[in-house]
Parts: structure tokens; C-alpha cells; sequence
């Protein structure tokens, strides 16, 4: 989910959009309920602006990132089946951004579509990414050394989109829900 | 057991706890206005305060303005702008009075720099009672050393005369040439101004003549006279007012219902409608059938098309309905021209003629440029539309079109000139670039104005969010801005610098006023006459 202030705006709409999450984990096991843990992933945030008058101008942003998280994580059950709680921050990287939809030019009285790469802008863009994560899921244990997680994570940026690159304040945050489902190997 | 539990919750809630904080890490973005209608919250400070009224320009800029990544790079720092002037508006007022020319010299140090050639600010003097207006690409266009070249109009005097040998003639050996006027100023001047014999000004000083000659006036012929009398000091005092567009015609028209009794030849109701759509075109067919065709403003769909000459005139009457005839039979015989000739392989060329042309409506491609090419529409450059408060939210860039004429006709293979000047602006410069993609069209003349970005109306303000900056005559700031960049063929922005002749060529102004030889046509027909 993407916020920003629409101010006077008011038929300009923000949904969120589906993505792809991939990644790598690694976890420490302190003690049988907390555990640290670490990923490396390309998490995507993606959302829709569009309008409710204008509906010709209906853009569909595709930003992809990668991502670290860090976490601490609280687990409770028995050998088998497990729930978890993981709780931490992230940091990550806007690396690619692309942009698909149609608008309407006033001038020429046309609908334009298009799908494009995004380019960054140095003074606008803010391509560094951090914030606080936390997720909840289960965790099934079906061989010694193999095990599977399912979970839905919560990432919380707290960097805004955009720079502040006006006297003018105006922040842009990303929300992301994501549905993670891992393989584990267990030394 | 119970202290791993008790480990195990407190670390849970301390976690929580943490991220609960991580709620409050998130700003509030600073809340902002929209500046488009009259809306005392937004404009009531500045009805009296020079701070305000700058403060609601300063902000109303930053959101609308199309151009600021190209300001940018040609260094405006529009934050910097804001820390240096306001304390200068401030110190206004703290004044009782404030003279319009220290206002006017302030706001041209703020808005002389952006380099949108179409925006102009006017702000209420609410110390003197009067309105000043900064236009940046006026203020730019008059440092231009070329500018005295652009205020002579293009005429046809010499031209036209067949012993010059340079125009076409009839069958009956009569120059073809025509013209017709519906410019206000211009209608008036005919009337008041120019002493044309029997008519207007000239019927006036000799009806005064011989009037007073009569040694025993009859009552009526004294009542006459005193009438005529007035008129010629109301018409006068109108000469002196200087006024233009609604103001002239609205009193002329006074005078010419007031007076009407008088029957003067000449004294004619002007329309409204050439208030904001009077025009002056010129066609000749020039020496080695070279069409010339020339127009002063693009506002030919109001005379074109019938249906908005029935919305933008007062088609009732007559004298409209002579003058709309007349600039249709220009325009259409400039075309059949074009056509006829075309087709028996006989044309020797196209020259239009857009110097001292300050732009207009858009939809008249299709009759100028658009009615020498085929009918797919002209892709001329790229826009970009404002789209969102942020200085940098833009649309992606869309390919700018202009429209063809789709009624049917011939695309002109023979070479195409386009004259223009310094003070070609806007359409005549979409014009310009329309016609430099095609093979055979050619630039002559002096570099344009430099205001490609269009403006749009205010109704179109809801589909940008940008362009409007209050309402005329009600706000005490208005600012009409550019909702959109505009770039050529090549993804340039060319706004401030215009657009650069293929062939650069001066107007002889000596030669001009003496002869009515004008070296820039005289280039152009060269060049159509011999490929160079």
C-alpha cells in the first residue's frame, strides 16, 4: 500500500497491487523460543493511482527492492508444529520501477497508454528504504532437517518515496503485506 | 517454567512496544491549498497584505507549474526565490503606499526568470487601486534587438502592385490579391482613424464643413451638427483612452447605437465575438504561382466552421455576417489556389506567413499547416501534463498531434515557407515545428517567441490540476501557467529560446517603410523560386 497526502486531489485513488516476494533465510535458534533471523529478498511494492473523474489516467507502479530484514522471533508449540512471531527492521534498495497504464492528453483530446521502465530522478527519488517489520505464521517440522514456514509479514517503511527536495514537506511511505511461504533446512 | 515464560512475554511486549514507536516515525506532509477559485480562505489575506499575495503566488506556482526539472537545470532555485523575496514583501508592508512600478519591478525580479513564455501574473495594488501585470516572455522578447522588425505588419502594398511584377493576375489583368480585417482596432481605425473619402472620420469633418458653412441653419441641421459634434469628441476621447479588445469594442458599439440616427457610412456595430476573435488575413498569388497566405492570430474556426460562428458571433447581423463571409472567401481562395494548382502540377509554392502572430486556437491546424498534408494527424513534439502537488509529479511524455484537415484534399509536395519573427508565439510556433517535419517545409525568418507550451482553459484546470492561479478580475493575484511542457520532435524543451530559422533573415526596416519591400518575403520566394 502506497500513502501519500492527496490534499485537494479528490478523485485521485491508491490501492494497492500484487507482487512477487523471493528470498533467502537464514535463522540462529538462541534458545527453543527465540531465534534471530536474517533474509535477503526482492520484495515488490506495487500499487495503483488512478481517478474516479478521470478514469483515462489510471497508472500501475511496479517498484522492486531488496530488501534485508532482521528480526527477532518468538515461537510457541510443540516439536512438530509451531507458531512464530518475528518482530525487526529492514533495510533495502529501490532498484527498478516501472510504469504501465494510460492517461489522457487535454490537449490533443486522446487516451495515451503506455508501460514503461521508470527513470529515477536524483533530487526527487528516494531510493534507500528503511523500517520495522512483523509477522505472524506457523511452522511445520516434517523431518529432522527439513521444515516448512508459512507466514504473512507486515513491512512498515519509515523513509519516505520521496526526498524532501521542496521547502514544502510532502511524504510518500510504502506499506507492504506479504504471504511468505519458505523451505528450511535445519543443521 | 514460569521464568521462560516470563522471559519469553516480556521480550514480546518489549519488541511490540518498539514497533509501536516505529508508528510515530512517519511525518505529516504540510498541508496545502488549491488556488484555482475565488475562496476567501485561500485569497482573503491577500486582498490586503503584499506578503500574502506573494505567499499565494509563490505556493501556487510551486504546485502547477509544468516546467520546474527544466528550470532546474537552467538553475532556478525556486526555494530560494521563496527565502530571498518574502522578507521584501513583508517590508511592503509595513508601507502606507506602495507605487505599481516598485510592485511591478519586484514581481519581474521573482517571475522574469522561469522561462515558460505564455505565463503572466497580475496582482491587485491594493495601495494605489490598480493592477499590475508581469509577463516574462514580453519582458524577455523586448530586450530582443530583432523586436523593431516585428512591428511592422507584413502588408501587400508593393507587392500587389502589378507594375512590380511580382504578383499573378487575373484575366482582366487585376492583381490577385485580397485582404479582410475583423480586428477591432483595426475596424476602428477605419472608421476614426484613416480619412477614407465619404466614409467614417472623413464623412464627419466634411458634414462639420458644411454644416457650419450654412449661414441659416434649419433646427434639425443645428441639432445635427451638435450631434455630429459629440460624436467626433466621443470618438476622440476613445483615441485618447487607447483602450483594447471589450473596452474598445463595447464603446464604439455605445457610440454606434447612440448615433445610428446619423446615418454615417461606415458606422458600423462591431461584433463582440472580434473582441477576442478579430483576425486580419491576406492572400496573394505570387509571381511563379506561389500562394501566400497570411493571418495575424489563429482564430480562423470561428469564420470556418459554421457551427461555432453561430457560438462565437452574432450571426444575425448583417454587417457580422459580410465581415465572417469575408474572411471566409480569403482563406478559401488560398486554398482552391493551393488545390487546383497542385493538381495541374502548376503550383510553384506555399508561403505562410505567421510573423507578428500571437498564437490562438489550436483546432485551426487543420486549416492552416494541416491543410497542405494528408489527413493523419501532425506529430509535432511530445507533452508532459502536471500530475500532482509535488514539483516533480509529472505524466509520462505523450506525443503531441495537431489535426489534419480530414475534408478532402491533396497533400502538397512543392516547397512549404513558414515566415515567423520574434514575436511569432504559441500556435504560430506549433505551427513552425509542424511544418519543419515535413520534407519540403522550410523556416525563414528570426528565431520565435519562445511559448510552446500551451495553456488550456480553466475548464481544463480539473483535468491537470494546474493552470490557474485565481480568477481574472475577482482575485487579487491571477496567474495563468502552463499545465503542460511541450518538447519538439527531439525531446527538447525549447521554452524562453524559441524555435531557430532554417534560414535567418532580417527585415529591412528602411526598405519597409520607404518602398513596402519586405526582404524576409523577398527571401522566401527566393528560395522557392530557386531550391536555395
Amino acid at each position: 500500500m502506497f500513502s501519500m497526502d492527496k490534499q485537494y486531489l479528490d478523485d485521485y485513488r491508491i490501492d494497492g497491487r500484487w507482487g512477487v516476494t523471493v528470498g533467502i533465510s537464514g535463522q540462529y535458534d538462541v534458545n527453543s523460543w527465540l531465534a534471530v533471523r536474517a533474509d535477503l529478498n526482492w520484495t515488490q511494492k506495487n500499487y495503483r493511482k488512478h481517478r474516479m473523474v478521470l478514469t483515462e489516467m489510471d497508472y500501475k507502479y511496479q517498484n522492486d527492492y531488496l530488501q534485508l530484514p532482521v528480526m527477532a522471533s518468538f515461537s510457541v508449540g510443540g516439536e512438530k508444529l509451531r507458531g512464530f512471531c518475528n518482530l525487526g527492521a529492514y533495510g533495502g534498495y529501490w532498484f527498478h520501477s516501472r510504469l504501465k497504464g494510460s492517461d489522457y492528453n487535454n490537449f490533443g483530446q486522446y487516451i495515451y497508454e503506455f508501460a514503461k521502465n521508470e527513470e529515477f530522478d536524483s533530487e526527487r527519488d528516494q531510493r534507500l528504504d528503511f523500517g520495522f517489520l512483523g509477522g505472524v505464521g506457523v511452522e511445520y517440522r516434517f523431518s529432522p532437517h527439513w521444515a516448512a514456514q508459512a507466514e504473512v509479514r507486515y513491512y512498515y517503511s519509515t523513509v519516505s518515496t520521496t526526498k524532501q527536495y521542496m521547502r514544502v514537506n510532502d511524504y510518500r511511505y510504502n506499506s507492504t503485506t506479504a504471504l511468505q511461504l519458505a523451505a528450511y533446512y535445519i543443521f | 517454567m514460569f521464568k521462560v515464560m516470563k522471559h519469553k512475554i516480556l521480550s514480546i511486549i518489549g519488541a511490540g512496544l518498539l514497533l509501536m514507536t516505529a508508528w510515530s516515525c512517519r511525518q505529516e506532509s504540510d498541508a496545502l491549498m488549491a488556488y484555482d477559485q475565488n475562496e476567501n480562505l485561500v485569497f482573503g489575506a491577500a486582498e490586503k497584505s503584499f506578503a500574502a499575495k506573494f505567499e499565494v503566488l509563490w505556493n501556487g506556482f510551486n504546485q502547477y507549474y509544468a516546467l520546474w526539472d527544466y528550470e532546474a537545470e537552467n538553475g532556478v532555485d525556486w526555494d530560494a526565490v521563496y527565502d530571498e523575496y518574502l522578507p521584501q514583501f513583508e517590508a511592503l508592508d509595513k508601507r502606507d503606499s506602495v507605487p505599481d512600478d516598485e510592485l511591478k519591478a519586484l514581481l519581474q525580479k521573482v517571475f522574469d526568470p522561469l522561462h515558460d513564455g505564455h505565463n503572466e501574473v497580475e496582482v491587485k495594488n491594493h495601495t494605489t487601486g490598480n493592477s499590475v501585470v508581469v509577463s516574462p516572455g514580453m519582458d524577455r522578447v523586448r530586450l530582443r534587438p530583432d523586436l523593431e522588425q516585428s512591428l511592422y505588419s507584413p502588408n501587400l502594398k508593393y507587392y500587389a502592385d502589378v507594375d512590380n511584377g511580382e504578383i499573378e493576375t487575373d484575366g482582366d489583368g487585376n492583381p490577385i490579391a485580397m485582404e479582410h480585417t475583423t480586428n477591432p482596432v483595426e475596424l476602428f481605425n477605419m472608421f476614426a482613424g484613416t480619412p477614407q473619402p465619404g466614409q467614417g472620420a472623413a464623412w464627419i469633418k466634411d458634414k462639420i464643413q458644411e454644416l457650419e458653412a450654412k449661414t441659416s441653419p434649419t433646427e434639425m441641421e443645428a441639432f445635427q451638427l451638435q450631434q455630429i459634434n459629440d460624436l467626433r469628441d466621443e470618438l476622440k476621447l476613445i483615441v485618447s483612452q487607447n483602450p483594447r479588445g471589450k473596452a474598445l469594442v463595447n464603446a464604439y458599439n455605445t457610440l454606434v447605437e447612440r448615433y445610428s440616427f446619423l446615418n454615417i457610412p461606415g458606422f458600423s456595430y462591431i461584433d463582440p465575438g472580434f473582441a477576442n476573435s478579430g483576425i486580419n488575413v491576406k492572400y496573394a498569388l505570387l509571381k511563379g504561382n506561389i500562394a501566400y497566405f497570411r493571418l495575424d492570430g489563429f482564430a480562423l474556426t470561428g469564420y470556418l466552421d459554421e457551427k461555432r460562428s453561430q457560438s462565437t458571433f452574432d450571426m444575425s447581423n448583417s454587417d457580422t455576417q459580410q465581415h465572417v463571409q469575408a474572411v471566409r472567401q480569403v482563406w478559401q481562395s488560398w486554398f482552391d489556389a493551393v488545390q487546383t494548382l497542385h493538381k495541374n502540377g502548376t503550383l510553384g509554392g506555399v508561403i505562410i506567413d505567421v510573423r507578428t502572430n500571437g498564437g490562438g486556437n489550436v483546432n485551426d491546424s487543420k486549416y492552416v499547416v494541416g491543410s497542405l498534408v494528408s489527413d493523419d494527424d501532425i506529430h509535432f513534439g511530445y507533452q508532459r501534463f502536471k500530475r500532482g502537488t509535488g514539483r516533480y509529479d509529472y505524466s509520462p511524455m505523450m506525443p503531441a498531434y495537431v489535426d489534419a484537415m480530414t475534408d478532402p484534399h491533396e497533400a502538397i509536395t512543392e516547397p512549404i515557407v513558414i515566415l515567423a519573427n520574434c514575436q511569432s508565439v504559441s500556435m504560430s510556433e506549433t505551427s513552425t515545428l509542424c511544418l519543419k517535419t515535413l520534407p519540403n517545409g522550410t523556416f525563414i525568418g528570426k528565431r520565435t517567441f519562445g511559448a510552446i507550451c500551451p495553456l488550456t482553459g480553466n475548464d481544463y484546470h480539473s483535468f491537470n490540476y494546474a493552470g490557474y492561479i485565481g480568477v481574472d478580475g475577482v482575485t487579487p493575484v491571477y496567474a495563468h501557467l502552463p499545465s503542460m511542457a511541450s518538447y519538439t520532435l527531439e525531446k527538447k524543451l525549447i521554452e524562453a529560446e524559441g524555435i531557430h530559422p532554417d534560414i535567418e533573415v532580417d527585415l529591412d526596416i528602411d526598405l519597409f517603410k520607404t518602398t513596402g519591400q519586405d526582404t524576409q518575403l523577398d527571401r522566401a520566394l527566393q528560395f522557392i523560386r530557386s531550391g536555395q
